[in-house]
């Protein structure tokens, strides 16, 4: 291992000003990589080289479907018709939202899910006199559970899914079980330890009236753009289409990234959107992040440092899969809630990998544990994922100010009863498995 | 009721009353009761208590609506002691009566806009400052179906509140300019009447209308600018003025070094003798007549 002390300083360096936020994502991984590229301990040609293309092309593809389908009024019609199904019924507030927010988060991305819901059920729950908070926060939380179900639903998906090779159906196949019982479970420990929350409200007219006129306010400020039905229904056909082709890819041979970007684009011919605006729309600074990380990460597998960090801890807790298939569920579960779970997964993967090596595990169990850790223990802290973050920051913005000891409050036991969960579902396939 | 939900439901009909007018938040009220006491559970007995209880909420809200005060009113008359009936019939009974409601609503506004829709000539310039149901449905009408070409100047607000109006007269397709309610005096030579709405008219000879028209309304006065007041006779009210409870908000705020407290209201109070024409469902009023048709008894 030479030369690896500069790549793990830079590298740690990194994830301090990650942690703490002390300049832009993007910026910090960057700069990362330049610092090593004009101290030469990589050169721009081998740096390119570690960028993951597939990755990036599955978020920047995902990112443009979700932008057009934005602007298409697609998911402000949804919740507002979710309001207007709930009828100001506390329970039927968290069950129905839930269910969207899970599913969107699914399919789509959870900062673009949580974006639209959580102004919503803020402007249902305040205007009926329910404290909005434990809604955000319960929003936030599925939203995290809902996105581990799919491939594309929640960045260390895509980036297992991509740097792995894992299709869309083996992530459903796998994992869609384990996050239905999550998800149950989250909500019943949110009924059960607010059930005075949940009263019905069917006896007291005064506030049948009220949620009358609150859900005809939502709609004057949520439903108020014209709907282009003929926009709407190409968006909408078009991800039907990504994915049908996400489904059949065993057979299409087409990966997850080349079927979003080949959507994106036949939506961009199709709707004949103002493409410079949709492009405003992308999270460039993600993209960048990720990539700059991609090249860290590299640098350090190249340096032999992840193949330290896996024999040197990881595969120090011996060759029982069931320890080790727990080791990194629950490190990633945990980490993931004070981490970015980006950077972390992106570095856990080759790890992951030289611990196959060592000790085969069947049926890419290890991968679903890491994927159920990170995604799952994102909603330890409220920095753990970015849902959590924008949720706090859009309910700030309403007026809702909610401190992490709030979001914890509600956040660590539904980790911890996730992850307990999570544990069982593998241990139980692993032993079926062997 | 909690002192909590009455705030809630007071704030909500405000807001509603403040971007849609007076007459829309009443049949939008209306709608609302009849759907909460189709999903209302209650035995007979709490059933008379809840309405009751529901009625005095809506009639005490800031500022009063006014027509939804009277609908409201001739509810609590009709709906009466019924104590041999069922839960359902008394509710069908209620739902029936609301209805009726509605529908006198409806009818009386659609007759104001059809009296009001003489009001508009060929080649008008119309300034509009109120988002009212009744003026904003007139001139779209005046546009789609009797092809009239005019031009209204919008005098822009709050932009949540304006940016209904833009929109139904823009998809009308009709020709306007919008311009800050504060500039409207380097427009005051192009406009040749003016339109405004009303959330009441008081037995004191005022007009309760949106905040900003009392300087609208002094100026186009001034300027010998004709006033058209479009208002059905359910906006009469029996009270003075100052007993219409126009919501008084008082914020704390703070910009760059200074920290002050900013009143605002949610309504202005605009002298009736600054009207011209008074248009309601019973014809069009002049100067002249107003303060005795206002003040003629009605059943």
């Amino acid at each position: 291992m030479e030369g690896v002390l500069v790549p793990i300083v830079v590298f740690l360096a990194v994830y301090v000003a990650l942690t703490f936020e002390l300049v832009n994502k993007a910026v910090a991984a960057l700069l990362g990589v330049m610092i090593l590229l004009v101290l030469h301990v990589v050169s721009e040609h081998q740096a390119v080289e570690f960028i993951d293309f597939e990755t990036i092309m599955l978020l920047l593809g995902m990112m443009s479907i979700v932008a057009i389908l934005r602007k298409s009024g697609f998911f402000s019609i949804v919740s507002v018709r979710i309001a207007e199904l709930t009828q100001g019924s506390p329970l039927k507030i968290l069950i129905l939202f839930s269910i969207v927010t899970a599913v969107l988060s699914a399919f789509l991305d959870n900062v673009t899910t949580v974006l639209i819901i959580i102004p919503i059920i803020i402007e249902l729950t305040a205007g009926m006199g329910l404290d909005p908070k434990m809604y955000v926060i319960s929003q936030a939380i599925i939203s995290n559970i809902g996105g581990t179900a799919t491939l594309i639903g929640d960045p260390p998906n895509i980036i297992i899914g991509s740097k792995v090779g894992l299709t869309f159906n083996q992530f459903m196949l796998n994992l869609t079980l384990p996050v239905l019982v999550c998800f149950a479970a989250a909500l019943v420990y949110i009924w059960a330890t607010n059930r005075d929350k949940f009263k019905p409200i069917d006896t007291n007219l005064a506030k049948l009236f009220s949620v009358q006129l609150l859900l005809e306010k939502i709609r004057y400020q949520f439903l108020d753009t014209k709907i282009d039905k003929i926009f709407l229904t190409k968006g909408l056909v078009c991800l039907g289409l990504a994915i049908v082709l996400f489904v059949t890819q065993t057979i299409t041979k087409l990966s997850p990234g080349v079927v979003a970007m080949l959507v994106a684009m036949i939506l961009f011919v199709i709707t004949r959107i103002d493409v410079e605006e949709m492009l405003e729309e992308i999270e460039w600074s993600t993209l960048l992040f990720f990539t700059g990380l991609f090249i860290l990460v590299g640098i350090l597998e190249q340096k032999g440092v992840i193949e330290w960090m896996a024999h040197n801890i990881f595969l120090r807790v011996g060759d029982n899969p069931y320890v080790i298939v727990l080791t990194v569920l629950w490190v990633s579960g945990i980490v993931s809630g004070f981490l970015d779970n980006i950077p972390f997964t992106i570095t856990m993967i080759p790890i992951v990998k030289l611990m196959l090596e060592s000790n085969p595990i069947p049926n890419n169990i290890l991968w679903w544990a890491l994927s159920l850790g990170a995604c799952l223990g994102g909603n330890l802290t409220m920095i753990g994922a970015s849902a959590n973050i924008v949720s706090i920051g859009m309910a700030k913005k309403f007026g809702q100010e909610i401190s992490f000891l709030d979001f914890a409050r509600k956040s660590v036991v539904i980790t911890l009863i996730t992850l307990v969960i999570a544990s069982g579902y593998l241990m139980l396939y692993l032993w079926i498995s062997l | 009721m909690k002192t909590e939900d009455k705030e809630i439901l007071c704030s909500l009909i405000r807001d509603h009353e403040d971007t849609i007018g007076s007459s829309r938040v009443t049949m939008m009220a209306i709608k609302a009761f009849i759907e909460s006491i189709k999903q209302v559970r209650c035995s007979v007995e709490e059933v008379r208590e809840l309405y009751l209880e529901l009625s005095e909420a809506i009639k005490n809200t800031e500022p009063k609506v006014i027509p939804l005060i009277h609908l409201i009113e001739e509810f609590e008359k009709e709906i009466g002691e019924a104590p041999d009936e069922s839960i359902d019939q008394i509710k069908d009974k209620a739902i029936q009566i609301l209805e009726a409601k509605h529908h006198k609503i409806i009818t009386k506004t659609g007759k104001v806009i059809e009296h009001g829709l003489t009001c508009i000539s060929e080649g008008d310039v119309i300034i509009v400052h109120t988002i009212s149901y009744d003026v904003t449905n007139m001139l779209k009408l005046a546009r789609e179906t009797l092809q009239k070409t005019f031009k209204v100047i919008v005098l822009k607000q709050d932009l949540a509140k304006t940016r209904r109006l833009i929109k139904s007269l823009s998809a009308a397709g009709i020709d306007m300019e919008i311009i800050p309610e504060y500039s409207l005096s380097h427009y005051i030579e192009q406009g040749n009447k003016v339109f405004m709405g009303a959330l009441s008219i008081t037995d004191d000879m005022k007009v309760i209308s949106a905040i900003g028209s009392a300087n609208i309304v002094s100026l186009c006065h001034l300027s010998n600018l004709p006033v058209y007041l479009f208002a059905n006779t359910l906006k009469f009210s029996h009270r003075h003025s100052s007993q219409q409870r126009i919501h008084r908000k008082v914020e704390s705020k703070t910009h760059g070094d200074v920290s002050f407290q900013l009143i605002t209201h949610s309504h202005d109070t605009v002298d009736l003798k600054h009207v011209d024409f008074l248009v309601t469902e019973d014809g069009i009023k002049d100067k002249a007549a107003i303060s005795e048709f206002i003040k003629a008894p009605r059943s």
